[in-house]
């Protein structure tokens, strides 16, 4: 049988694609680090005969050539948008709305995880004898539970935080914020985070509910970043949603941060060099750390003020220290030493226990609280 | 090594396609042995040495019974120490650790130490090929192969070496040397691959993800939706990856048989069995059923000989007393449809011929899955007492269903009817390339995708 043009094209096309590929893995400069999945990508594998004959070596090229094949990002966007088109994003973490945001699908109650995190907030309240504020943030999906596009769980926020706090001891004073977080715009489109302004009106509500002073969110200087693409946005990896604005809100000026994992004093709540970065939300306090403590000279005498948090609080606790003299933020996940101590230390004004539903439902480092 | 693997793609199958096209004719079989065997020792080397083991033996039977045949004497006693020696090696590898913990029940073996093997890659099919050597040159379909080269590059063939299609040496012994590839064959055969590895990847991983995720879902309607999932995963992993091999054994000038042909519109289970894993049927039938007797010596015999061949098909699939049960099953319906069903079946509308079909059909995959009694009893509990479903569970349906619908409509030959009257057009031919295009992006993708993990909480 003669061939077909189109028999010259499949098969040069076909061995063409595979050789381009087979040389792009040993040509393509090696990518260490992905940005968008913040991990380290498999290193080539060792060619030691033991791997080769346990069959070790051959798992290792998978993995090795699963991280680096060439057009990775093209090829996982792809498939995102072929599994977006034909309806499948129900099973997966992160869904898309109408109008365009990435939120993370409907929080799952966790009895085990919320009678363990309950007892210990409560008993942390007891041993240190004071009033313990708690605040669980509802999540972005459920502030946008009306756009979700296709089939999806029903977000349930309100009623969970509301039997969460049930909950609390007597010394726990819960803060209920479901009715003025019930706003998409006060989260971000592409990441699971609240907004600068929702961290502002969580910090101006906190601080009425304690009749203590604020600082008017007019009061700030605003700056806008723009080109932000946060967690969800590299999760869903639906690439052609564009980034967003990300605010830097400034109030007092001499502010200054540490943290225990870096030595020297940071001037400001924003380390701008984080900007450079793809997801920049580190751009607030440096991201995690186990202990943050801001200092605002311009509050002396106003108090100190614990926070037992998660990220969420990265931008929220530039906020607060407008209304106190020192702000401690206590990060669990990282910080294994007994709280009672610093707070017997310390001697803190007031204290806060902040954190994301998605995060109180999932953690398990809050038993470390004690 | 897996053809739905970065390592296949990107590495080996350029690399072989380049040493095999840089190759005289003489030394392509040659490089294929080498390559093959390079294939199959890449998860677990060792194993390469009963494969090799195993070529030798199998050489050397073929050959002693060509020698006794030749001189004119019996060679059945030859034949059947080396049915044996292949059955032996199979037995121990795939089924020593089912029997020992079977004999453990009686009293006296109670003390017996279950052996601890791990199963060699592939080895029901290659078995099966190399006994179907032996058994062929005795029966003088094929001629003996002087060449233990040769003979190593048609047990070893790395397409059809891991699932199939079970390739029976008679079949092929005339390709090993005489074949001849072309672009034409080339070109078909990169289609053909690329609808097998479309099958595996774009609908046979989505199905299998389906029915993993409902089958934590409560209710009547999620059992019905996950078995049909299953249904078709098992449909297009398998189907694929036969086609993946034809087409890759295309591209080498090579044609094996087809080892499906649209199994689910089938009317009865009957035909069922011919149009499913048609290689294995054929296989049984030829070596096992006819050999026994088949339907030529009464009806009684005849059903001991399906109830034997049934046995053995559901112990083929895996050493385990569901596999065996799934066999049995078979049996029963298929002797009832040889004494009156088919004869009933035709007189009913089609209709009724489809769902009592496909109903029996996936009750067998029920019985095919649950290695454990107690979880079939389960779902075969949840399939049949009504009761209702989660919000979740609905919602996980109607996410799927628009690929459970396009997974059904590639399991019917639809498209194949329509396409294959005007497979000479320019239309059809140019819709090919592009299908091979699309396909060979979106597996890809999807391929790139499984190891994409972004870490939400990271520190260094």
């Amino acid at each position: 049988m003669k061939p077909k043009l189109q028999d010259y094209i499949l098969t040069g096309a076909f061995c063409g694609f595979l050789g381009l590929m087979c040389l792009g893995y040993l040509l393509l400069p090696k990518v260490d680090f992905s940005q968008t999945e913040k991990r380290y990508l498999a290193e080539v594998p060792e060619l030691t005969w033991d791997r080769v004959a346990s069959g070790e070596f051959g798992s290792d090229v998978e993995t090795y050539m699963a991280d680096h094949i060439p057009g990775r990002d093209f090829f996982v966007g792809l498939n995102a948008y072929v599994e977006l088109l034909t309806g499948r994003q129900t099973a997966d973490d992160i869904l898309v709305t109408w109008d365009g945001r990435l939120v993370e699908r409907p929080v799952a109650w966790n009895q085990e995880n919320v009678d363990k995190n309950m007892s210990k907030i409560n008993a942390f309240a007891e041993k240190i004898g004071q009033k313990v504020d708690f605040l669980l943030v509802p999540s972005a999906g459920w502030a946008s539970r009306e756009q979700i596009a296709g089939p999806a769980d029903p977000y349930t926020d309100p009623a969970i935080i509301e039997t969460v706090y049930g909950l609390a001891g007597e010394r726990v004073r819960p803060l209920n914020l479901t009715a003025e977080f019930d706003d998409p715009n006060l989260y971000y489109r592409t990441d699971h985070h609240w907004t600068s302004r929702g961290a502002y009106n969580a910090y101006e509500a906190y601080m009425r509910s304690l009749g203590r002073e604020f600082r008017n969110w007019a009061d700030f200087t605003v700056e806008t970043v723009p080109d932000f693409r946060g967690s969800t946005h590299s999760r869903a990896a639906l690439w052609l949603i564009p980034g967003e604005d990300l605010e830097l809100w400034t109030g007092s000026q001499g502010i200054t941060v540490t943290n225990k994992e870096t030595e020297g004093v940071h001037e400001g709540i924003f380390y701008r060099s984080r900007l450079e970065e793809v997801d920049k939300y580190t751009v607030y306090l440096d991201g995690n750390h186990s202990l943050v403590r801001i200092h605002n000279p311009n509050n002396a005498g106003k108090g100190k003020l614990l926070v037992v948090r998660d990220s969420y609080s990265n931008c929220l606790g530039g906020f607060l220290a407008e209304s106190y003299e020192e702000v401690v933020l206590v990060d669990l996940r990282y910080y294994r030493t007994a709280l009672s101590q610093l707070c017997a230390e310390e001697g803190f004004t007031d204290i806060l226990v902040c954190y994301s539903l998605s995060n109180f439902m999932t953690d398990t480092n809050i038993v470390w609280l004690r | 090594m897996l053809f739905s693997s970065n390592v296949f793609l990107f590495a080996y199958l350029p690399i072989v396609l380049l040493l095999y096209f840089i190759s005289p004719r003489v030394l392509r079989n040659p490089v294929l042995l080498v390559v093959s065997l390079f294939f199959y020792g890449w998860g677990e080397p060792v194993y390469t040495l009963l494969m090799v083991a195993t070529i030798i033996m199998d050489y050397i039977f073929g050959y002693w019974i060509h020698l006794r045949k030749a001189a004119g004497k019996s060679a059945k006693l030859v034949l059947a120490l080396g049915v044996a020696a292949n059955l032996l090696i199979l037995g121990y590898f795939k089924y020593a650790g089912f029997i020992v913990t079977q004999l453990k029940l009686l009293p006296m073996f109670a003390e017996l130490a279950v052996p601890e093997v791990s199963l060699p890659i592939g080895i029901s099919f290659y078995v099966f090929q190399s006994m179907s050597y032996i058994i062929d040159v005795y029966r003088d379909d094929a001629p003996v192969q002087r060449n233990p080269l040769t003979l190593g590059t048609y047990v070893t063939l790395f397409p059809q070496l891991i699932a199939g299609p079970i390739v029976r040496y008679g079949d092929v012994a005339e390709q090993m040397e005489g074949r001849r590839e072309s672009v034409s064959k080339f070109a078909s055969g990169v289609v053909l691959f690329l609808v097998g590895l479309g099958k595996k990847v774009l609908l046979a991983n989505p199905m299998g993800n389906l029915w993993m995720l409902l089958q934590e879902e409560p209710g009547t309607a999620a059992a019905w939706m996950g078995i049909v999932a299953y249904a078709l995963q098992i449909y297009f992993d398998f189907s694929g990856y036969s086609d993946m091999a034809r087409g890759l054994g295309r591209m080498l000038g090579f044609e094996f048989l087809e080892n499906f042909n649209y199994p689910y519109i089938s009317k009865t289970v009957t035909e069922f069995w011919r149009r499913w894993h048609m290689s294995l049927g054929i296989w049984f039938r030829e070596y096992v059923y006819i050999p026994l007797g088949g339907n030529r010596k009464g009806k009684t015999r005849q059903i001991l000989n399906l109830l034997a061949v049934w046995a053995l098909t559901g112990l083929w699939h895996g050493a385990s007393w569901n596999f065996v049960l799934w066999g049995l099953y078979y049996a029963v319906l298929l002797i009832v449809e040889k004494l009156f069903l088919l004869e009933r079946l035709k007189k009913l509308p089609a209709a009724v011929g489809h769902v009592y079909t496909l109903l029996a059909v996936l009750l067998g995959w029920a019985l095919f899955y649950f290695e454990d009694l107690g979880a079939l009893g389960g779902f075969l509990t949840q399939l049949f007492v009504p009761a209702g479903g989660t919000v979740h569970g609905t919602n996980l349906m109607l996410a799927f269903a628009p690929m459970v619908l396009v997974s059904a409509f590639a399991a019917t030959p639809m498209a194949k009817s329509f396409l294959e009257p005007r497979k000479d057009s320019g239309a059809v031919r140019w819709g090919s390339v592009a299908l091979a295009a699309v396909l060979m992006a979106l597996c890809v993708a999807a391929l790139a995708s499984q190891s994409y993990n972004p870490f939400i909480y990271f520190k260094f």
